[in-house]
């Protein structure tokens, strides 16, 4: 039960008073642009993107200054922004294919048509602190190669010819999918469903379970089949209009997943496959993602249902940090009704305890 | 740069709403009133020119209630280009032809029997997925002991309502509506701009 | 009714239109002369459209979160309706876009309006590419697979 308690508007006005003071931190210091997040924390502001479930890079970069840099704090900031807004409509599906590409790789051909591309990588970085950072130094220029124009189609459609790669899903290209915007999650959960609840979902939550599935908890072991990243067009139908229109550019991290299927009752060995799409640039989330989008079809490819990741109203129902954090965080709120009747009860058990051990003795 | 527009809405020559917000939310509340007391006269007040054969009422129906995930039917008298594109454009909703896929239904007239069973009526998990019938009528009274007679939620006792310009057959299909609860359509009836709301809870008897 | 190579060519220029800058478009825009008056029918407005992904990028749809864009809708003098509807909250470059798209659709200003307008913002944009697409290329990589010595 929930019991209300008045009074501290004070304490409370000064509190955020405090907090706006800390936030600034010491005055001698230059204060931090938004532009500045946002140009130079950049990954930072992708992944309030991607889990604020919102694409908006300065609305980001503003939630990312105001919530202190606590980037689940920002990412609740965008979730409440998002809600004062109406709904126009739904895109037409983006189309990656045609991504003008920055980064491309496959860890499963080496020679694939398009080249791999590393693009803006910490790949192959050793890891070692730039002391040189601190003294704010200008980059050297990007190395300018010779673009060309060779189309760089999607890694698994190649091996989808050879008739061992599974279809990139089931059910149709046109098919409208739910959206758990408008109506409340339920389950069992359809495979659209379920993506995008991962879509806005932790990205160490799903690092975690993808991580989990390596080790042996839902054992099927993954290759990242291709990930990429790069800018697409958003196009949309105006009910004025009666047509699509480009609406601008997006950038978004793709992430297809291989694992090797030793085949089901329900299906034949083959290649099996798990999808993560994410805005901005957040790599470790899209991959994880696709491993979690895997593991959660263990039903639909009869495998058993053995391990968290797998467990479809397990992972759904905790992977959105929003909900997480407000159930965890509530707990700080006032509870003392609560707590004084929890402590006559725990009183009134140890008495007729006490009293029940002495009638024994007896 | 010559702009005839206020600080907050949509210009007054194309019929949508001077100051959004606050014209929706007021319509809103009007609306639901008339849904909590069925029968009763709710005038929504603001004049507006009839766009088409669509009266000031039903605009603001439209307006208050309709957006991109409302497809909207219209009978063929409505559905003019300009009635078209004041829902398409001031709405964003889709127009459909088929009565089950329609949330909302603008109707100049009550429609023949077969097309009132057509519309959707909901499904037991979702009865609020059901049309929403927006019917325009010549005009409202509420004589007592005269044309019908309302009782269920909402009424104490009876409330007496006369409505003109409405075809008959519309009060002999009513009951059968009403007696699939939780299922079944909503009305609101429109003339110029008062509104009378008919929830499917409503029992209607005719006086003779 | 509208002719489909109209409707391509219109869609042309609205895809142009959203991916310029705005400092760009209101300059080109500032210097043409005799623009016709424009009528508000909908005053900048900012909004979401859910943008959906495909499974395994070609398949079946689904929601993957949404973006902000902004809408503006303006009439001109001679009838013209002109809209627009771009990513992001920047009400004047889509009060400018929509304007623009009302006045290309006016037959006799078109041609001048392409030239003035619509093809160096393409090109601006074109050129950017260009340079990204060659910091790019130049981390284009080929992997070796090593024979190991063991194997033969």
């Amino acid at each position: 039960m929930y019991v209300a308690v008045k009074g501290g508007e004070q304490a409370i006005d000064n509190a955020h008073r405090l907090l706006a003071e800390k936030r600034r931190g010491d005055q001698q210091v230059a204060e931090v642009t938004t532009e500045q997040i946002s140009e130079q924390l950049t990954l930072a502001v992708d992944r309030v993107m991607t889990e604020g479930s919102l694409y908006d890079r300065s609305l980001a970069a503003l939630a990312i200054k105001q919530a202190r840099g606590d980037l689940i704090e920002a990412i609740f900031l965008v979730r409440a922004s998002r809600t004062t807004l109406p709904r126009f409509g739904y895109s037409q599906p983006i189309d990656t294919g045609s991504m003008e590409i920055s980064r491309r790789i496959s860890a499963t051909y080496k020679d694939l048509p398009g080249g791999q591309i590393l693009g803006p990588t910490f790949d192959y970085t050793h890891r070692l602190l730039e002391p040189g950072l601190e003294d704010g130094n200008l980059p050297e220029p990007a190395a300018l190669g010779d673009a060309d124009d060779q189309p760089a189609p999607h890694v698994l459609g190649l091996l989808s010819e050879e008739g061992l790669m599974e279809a990139p899903s089931s059910g149709g290209q046109d098919d409208e999918p739910d959206d758990l915007t408008r109506e409340p999650l339920s389950f069992p959960a359809d495979r659209d469903l379920r993506l995008q609840n991962l879509a806005r979902g932790d990205e160490g939550f799903l690092l975690a379970l993808g991580y989990s599935t390596q080790r042996g908890f839902a054992r099927n072991h993954p290759f990242a089949g291709e990930i990429r990243l790069g800018t697409v067009e958003v196009e949309f139908v105006p009910e004025e209009l009666g047509f699509p229109i480009v609406l601008g550019e997006i950038e978004v991290t793709e992430c297809e997943m291989v694992n090797q299927f030793k085949g089901s009752k329900k299906a034949p060995p083959q290649f099996t496959r798990g999808y993560g799409l994410t805005f901005g640039h957040c790599e470790r989330k899209a991959m994880s993602m696709a491993q979690v989008d895997r593991a959660l079809r263990a039903k639909e490819l009869g495998e058993d249902e053995i391990a968290p990741a797998q467990d479809e109203e397990f992972v759904l129902s905790h992977c959105d940090n929003v909900q997480a954090t407000g159930f965890v965080e509530h707990l700080k709120l006032p509870h003392y009704v609560d707590f004084q009747s929890e402590l006559e009860l725990v009183r009134r058990m140890r008495k007729e305890q006490a009293e029940a051990l002495r009638e024994a003795a007896e | 740069m010559q702009t005839i527009i206020n600080q907050t809405g949509i210009s007054a020559s194309t019929a949508g709403f001077d100051q959004e917000a606050l014209a929706s939310a007021r319509n809103f509340r009007l609306i639901m009133d008339a849904m909590a007391r069925p029968g009763n006269i709710v005038r929504l007040g603001l004049q507006k020119q009839p766009v088409g054969k669509m009266s000031a009422g039903s605009q603001m129906v439209a307006l208050t209630l309709c957006d991109h995930e409302t497809p909207v039917l219209l009978d063929t008298s409505l559905g003019e280009e300009p009635v078209e594109e004041f829902f398409r454009f001031h709405c964003g909703s889709s127009l459909v032809d088929d009565p089950s896929k329609a949330m909302f239904a603008f109707l100049s007239g009550v429609p023949d029997a077969d097309m009132l069973s057509a519309f959707s009526v909901g499904t037991p998990a979702y009865p609020d997925r059901s049309t929403t019938l927006v019917i325009e009528v010549d005009g409202f009274d509420s004589q007592p002991d005269k044309g019908l007679a309302l009782s269920g939620p909402g009424i104490r006792n009876v409330h007496y309502l006369q409505v003109s310009g409405i075809d008959a057959h519309f009060w002999k299909w009513w009951p059968g509506n009403a007696s699939r609860f939780p299922l079944g359509v909503d009305a609101i009836l429109v003339s110029d701009d008062a509104i009378v709301a008919l929830p499917r809870t409503v029992k209607l008897m005719e006086i003779a | 009714m509208i002719h489909k190579d109209n409707i391509s060519q219109r869609q042309a220029w609205m895809a142009v239109l959203s991916k310029a800058a705005c400092e760009e478009l209101a300059m080109l825009w500032g210097a043409v002369s005799d623009k016709p008056s424009y009528e508000l029918l909908r005053k900048p407005e900012t909004g979401l459209v859910m943008v959906r992904g495909r499974m395994g990028g070609t398949g079946k749809p689904f929601n993957t979160g949404e973006a902000t864009v902004t809408r503006c809708s303006v009439r001109s003098d001679s009838g013209k309706t002109g809209h627009a509807y771009i990513l992001g909250r920047d009400h004047k470059h889509a009060r400018l876009a929509a304007e623009v798209d009302a006045a290309l659709q006016q037959d006799e200003n078109r041609e001048g309006l392409m030239t003035s307008i619509i093809m160096p913002l393409a090109e601006q944009h074109e050129a950017k590419l260009n340079l990204h697409r060659k910091k790019v290329a130049a981390t284009k990589v080929d992997f070796f697979t090593l024979v190991r010595g063991e194997d033969e």
